[in-house]
């Protein structure tokens, strides 16, 4: 690497970027150490807050759903996700073009807009704001990461060991089940983690369709936060954000390379 | 190999061929019913009962009522200011530090950068809006800071004003922008780069002429991805924007959780998206034109003897 000043003031402005990207969440965390009621300095450290974290149920019970919800609906677009993929793989561009175009477009409609939409559609068909209204909106909006990575994988898969498969004597489910899909494993499970990443987050669509009196974790802490400051969600927020290394870094493993998987998904496309 | 496989498949029965298609049909059946069900149908909604009534007869009142209310389209016109800001601004900061990421950094750090940029690009949107909001809130880390500096009151913030909201869509946008151009500055052979400036180009050349032909692609894929989604946030401006602070995503949150006037809400979803496509359509016309008009007096001899080594 040449020293030049060029060089080191791109590196500085790098640097202090990070700084600027982890303040919320370097924040979030001290403040969930600190004392005050309002999230106020001068600090003084106290584990006060995540005592308090385990006796708010509001909370506590927003979490559960949230996991809940997305373990389903995780469960169902890799299923779903995956047949997709196959599917893809081996259909005529009639289909497969209009396919991409609608994932495509799921991944660029702002949520807010798609919840409208489906809104009316679930108006429709009588299904209104009930969970399975919730559960099959999360999965569609889920579904396009799913396929994107795990086609990503596919395309990048050579036909030789299937071929080598068939030619000695193994039949097509067999071949499929022994060595399509355990050479597709990884992206499956990327695929799986980011679909529930994705879900647990989808803020905007859980607020419209999710059943009155029901609360998602994102749901919940928006009506929380818009009467003030409480430091217990700072508590859980810390308890989330370490979650979120930990998931990091196994898709890092998985995958090779968590960052490539995020930037190919929205740019493969075009 | 390859030609013993058709081979093996001539033999099978007119029974077994059928197979393949089948399979394939079943393969794609969940998935698209999912598909057609709930992203095509709700996009032809949103065209739809924006022209439906209460009483669902076909009507454009819905968009007459958007066009010419001076405060939907003063909220219009804002919403498609603060989106064009923020990515713009998101992309100038992020720009740099992802060429640096590329090209000035050991392979090693870039996997922990990568991973920190990260965190905030999948951590839930509501948790950086509280993290922001303690963040930045009077009496809270930043404003103690400046006030023992004295160089605010100690209850000032801008919490509460446009420019909460402005900041905080920036900071919404930056992990992405980094990403993507760190992928563009990655692409971009580093002996094209050594090439303009052995043959005497100044930073400030290699970039207009070297770095920004060979990225402009990807700048208009960053902007459009970060533009509709911005122009579509309603969450960051109803918590941290205050009263001056709105944009047309709260109006279209409001409408949609009353229920009373979901026609209306479609309406403004698609005005709003409508105007959203044609900023991104501009923009992308713009690139490709400054790309030609540039390439048209580009002494060309800069970049194509380099690519060739």
């Amino acid at each position: 690497m040449r020293r030049n000043p060029g060089a080191f003031g791109l590196r500085t402005w790098l640097y202090v970027l990070l700084v600027v990207l982890a303040l919320p969440v370097v924040s979030m965390i001290a403040l969930s150490f600190n004392a005050s009621r309002y999230g106020t300095l001068p600090f003084r450290f106290s584990t006060h807050w995540y005592r308090v974290l385990t006796t708010d149920s509001a909370l506590l019970d927003a979490v559960r759903t949230s996991v809940t919800l997305a373990s389903e609906v995780t469960v169902i677009c890799v299923i779903v996700g995956t047949l997709l993929t196959f599917g893809l793989h081996k259909a005529s561009v009639v289909v497969a073009g209009p396919v991409n175009a609608l994932l495509l477009a799921l991944l660029t409609v702002p949520a807010l807009i798609l919840s409208a939409g489906l809104v009316s559609v679930f108006d429709w068909i009588g299904l209104g704001q009930t969970t399975l209204a919730l559960v099959l909106a999360s999965v569609v909006t889920s579904l396009p990461f799913v396929v994107l990575i795990e086609s990503g994988r596919l395309q990048g898969l050579s036909p030789d060991y299937a071929e080598a498969a068939r030619s000695l004597g193994a039949g097509p489910l067999r071949t499929f089940l022994t060595v399509t899909v355990p050479l597709m494993a990884p992206s499956i499970v990327a695929g799986g983690m980011l679909a529930f990443v994705i879900c647990f987050n989808n803020f905007a669509i859980q607020l419209f369709l999710a059943p009155i009196g029901i609360s998602t974790l994102p749901v919940q802490i928006y009506s929380m936060v818009r009467l003030g400051v409480t430091p217990d969600v700072n508590a859980l927020g810390a308890i989330i954000v370490a979650s979120t290394v930990l998931l990091i870094i196994v898709l890092n493993w998985l995958t090779g390379n968590a960052a490539r998987l995020l930037t190919n998904t929205p740019t493969r496309e075009r | 190999m390859a030609a013993t496989a058709p081979h093996r498949r001539a033999g099978r029965s007119p029974l077994r061929s059928a197979g393949p298609a089948l399979g394939r049909a079943g393969l794609l059946a969940p998935g698209l019913i999912l598909l057609v069900a709930l992203a095509f149908l709700p996009l032809v909604a949103i065209v739809i009962s924006g022209f439906l009534n209460d009483r669902s007869q076909f009507t454009a009142a819905n968009f007459a009522h958007v066009l010419t209310s001076g405060i939907y389209l003063k909220l219009l016109g804002r919403t498609l200011a603060v989106a064009f800001l923020t990515t713009a601004v998101a992309i100038a900061l992020a720009w740099p530090a992802a060429l640096a990421l590329a090209r000035h950094t050991s392979p090693g750090s870039r996997t922990v950068i990568l991973g920190l940029v990260i965190i905030p690009y999948i951590t839930s949107q509501l948790l950086l809006i509280y993290g922001f909001l303690s963040l930045i809130q009077a009496g809270g880390p930043v404003s103690f800071v400046l006030s023992h500096l004295h160089l605010v009151d100690a209850h000032a913030s801008i919490l509460y004003t446009p420019w909460a909201n402005i900041l905080m869509l920036i900071y919404e946008n930056l992990p992405a922008a980094i990403l993507i151009m760190y992928s563009a500055s990655e692409s971009i052979d580093a002996s094209v780069l050594e090439a303009a400036r052995t043959l005497g180009a100044r930073p400030w050349y290699v970039f207009l002429r070297v770095v920004w032909p060979l990225s402009s692609a990807m700048v208009v894929v960053n902007f459009t991805l970060n533009f509709v989604q911005t122009v579509g946030a309603f969450a960051e401006p109803a918590i941290l924007g205050g009263p001056n602070g709105q944009m047309l995503g709260i109006a279209i949150q409001a409408q949609l959780s009353t229920g009373a006037s979901q026609g209306f809400a479609v309406a403004l979803s698609l005005v709003l998206l409508v105007a959203s496509l044609v900023v991104v359509g501009a923009v992308a016309l713009l690139v490709s034109w400054m790309r030609r008009a540039q390439a048209g007096g580009t002494p060309r001899r800069i970049v194509t003897p380099a690519t060739e080594v």
